[in-house]
């Protein structure tokens, strides 16, 4: 393992400062980024760990949002008593990233810009992802590739929290070289057709310092399905965040994104225009679960995922909605 | 869908005679465990152009979590064998030898259709059952 210089910045404008260093990399809880620079896949010369900025690591509830700071772990945000009866579907998400030990660490920033965890990019293969031009799933072992939103990279998008973050329509803070800006979750994510390198549009310098969340209007109720190859510690292969705002039994709107299936949170438009104002009956979740995987282009070995994907739009939003 | 979870493994050995009960249990539920993972998960896959594997590492290789390990039963068929010691037969690797075959018969008694590769994934579950 190459060596590396560990710095301690106590705010943001020095933490911004000592990332223009030459080969800076931000750390949040370092569950994933310590083993990537053990496996030669990032070598940085200096690591920039803010877990020393001060109050980063808070959820305040402000008059109309919840704003949750980028360094909270995933384990306090899975038992903040308040994010899980306003946002569940946050709550639920955190709870079911990887191990409590790496649940104890890691934080919501680092979850949300988690490198991919496709196998030829985490072998250091010389994929887009580490700098080269071709992605070998292709061709290859693909059973755990996107199925929607691939070309020229297929890596499936590998955080919980994030299709949680954009079902709940966060705004994301971000401070870096030029300043500070908040984008819509939306925009915060990139297809690789825009850069097939990167998962997101942060510039370089750039960190992720917290989300903002509307509150809920009344009548809202969320929840994240993660469907794993075993009962524990896998991405997922394929999940659902699902939010609905309900009035009795009918459905006012919706917000449906999908994780495990493509190379950003992959929001769903049209299942969620088809459900609004509607009452939500096993006909019309079934509907919507083909409506979900309308224009997959799955490859050669990860076709399950398109029933996969039907099964679980269906179920999730049928038992969201019923739900007493 | 297409999810296996194993909820009961039991097994029964002719052992000879069990000299030391403790540590032969746990044998048999390392090897319980492990079976389950080889009907289930674990597959070492390669890049056909280079040769290297792919699915690496203690999370790579998809082992059974504590999540995953069902309560195993055992049971000893004890018997006298006069030709080992103290009257004991062998123990360590049979216990590995019925699980994957076991694991695919209780998936075919639930379901009624054969998977006859190993492991047996989701993919190739919903494939049988499309």
């Amino acid at each position: 393992m190459k060596s590396f210089a560990n710095v301690n910045p106590r705010d943001w404008k020095d933490a911004v400062a000592k990332l223009q260093q030459p080969n800076a990399v931000a750390v949040g809880g370092g569950s994933d980024l310590l083993g990537m620079v053990k496996e030669h896949l990032v070598q940085p010369d200096t690591l920039v760990h803010l877990k020393a900025i001060r109050g980063q690591d808070q959820i305040a509830r402000k008059a109309n949002a919840l704003q949750i700071g980028g360094l909270v772990t995933l384990d306090s945000l899975s038992r903040e008593p308040g994010v899980r009866s306003s946002h569940t579907v946050l709550a639920e998400a955190a709870e079911s990233v990887a191990t409590p030990q790496i649940r104890n660490v890691g934080t919501l920033a680092g979850n949300v810009c988690q490198r991919p965890w496709c196998w030829y990019y985490r072998n250091g293969f010389p994929c887009f992802k580490n700098g080269g031009k071709q992605c070998f799933s292709i061709t290859g072992e693909n059973q755990f590739h996107a199925i929607f939103g691939g070309g020229p990279s297929f890596i499936v998008h590998p955080s919980d929290t994030a299709p949680a973050l954009m079902a709940l329509d966060a705004a994301f803070s971000v401070t870096g070289p030029k300043g500070s800006r908040t984008l819509p979750a939306a925009e915060f994510f990139a297809l690789p057709r825009v850069d097939a390198a990167r998962e997101n549009v942060l510039a370089p310098g750039e960190v992720l310092v917290g989300v903002s969340l509307p509150l809920p209007r009344p009548g809202t109720r969320s929840t994240y399905h993660k469907v794993l190859d075993r009962e524990a510690w896998t991405h997922a292969v394929v999940s659902a965040a699902v939010v609905l705002e309900m009035d009795q039994q009918v459905c006012k709107s919706a917000r449906i994104v999908l994780g495990g299936v493509a190379p950003i949170p992959w929001r769903l438009p049209k299942v969620e225009a088809l459900l609004a104002g509607k009452t939500i009956t096993p006909e019309l979740a079934a509907q919507a679960g083909e409506l979900a995987v309308e224009g997959a282009n799955p490859l050669a070995k990860n076709k399950y995922k398109v029933p996969l994907t039907k099964a679980v739009v269906r179920r999730t939003v049928l038992d969201l909605a019923t739900r007493a | 869908m297409g999810h296996v979870k194993v909820t009961k493994y039991v097994a029964a050995h002719d052992s000879g005679r069990v000299v030391n009960p403790l540590t032969a249990e746990s044998q048999v539920k390392g090897g319980a465990t492990m079976g389950i993972g080889m009907a289930l998960h674990e597959e070492l896959l390669y890049d056909k152009a280079s040769g290297l594997a792919l699915n690496t590492g203690y999370y790579g290789a998809r082992i059974l979590t504590h999540k995953d390990v069902p309560d195993v039963e055992v049971i000893w068929v004890e018997s006298e064998d006069p030709y080992g010691p103290f009257g004991a037969k062998t123990l360590g690797e049979p216990t590995i030898i019925p699980s994957p075959a076991s694991v695919a018969n209780a998936i075919y008694n639930a379901i009624g259709k054969r998977v006859k590769d190993l492991p047996i994934s989701r993919d190739k579950l919903l494939g049988v059952l499309a």
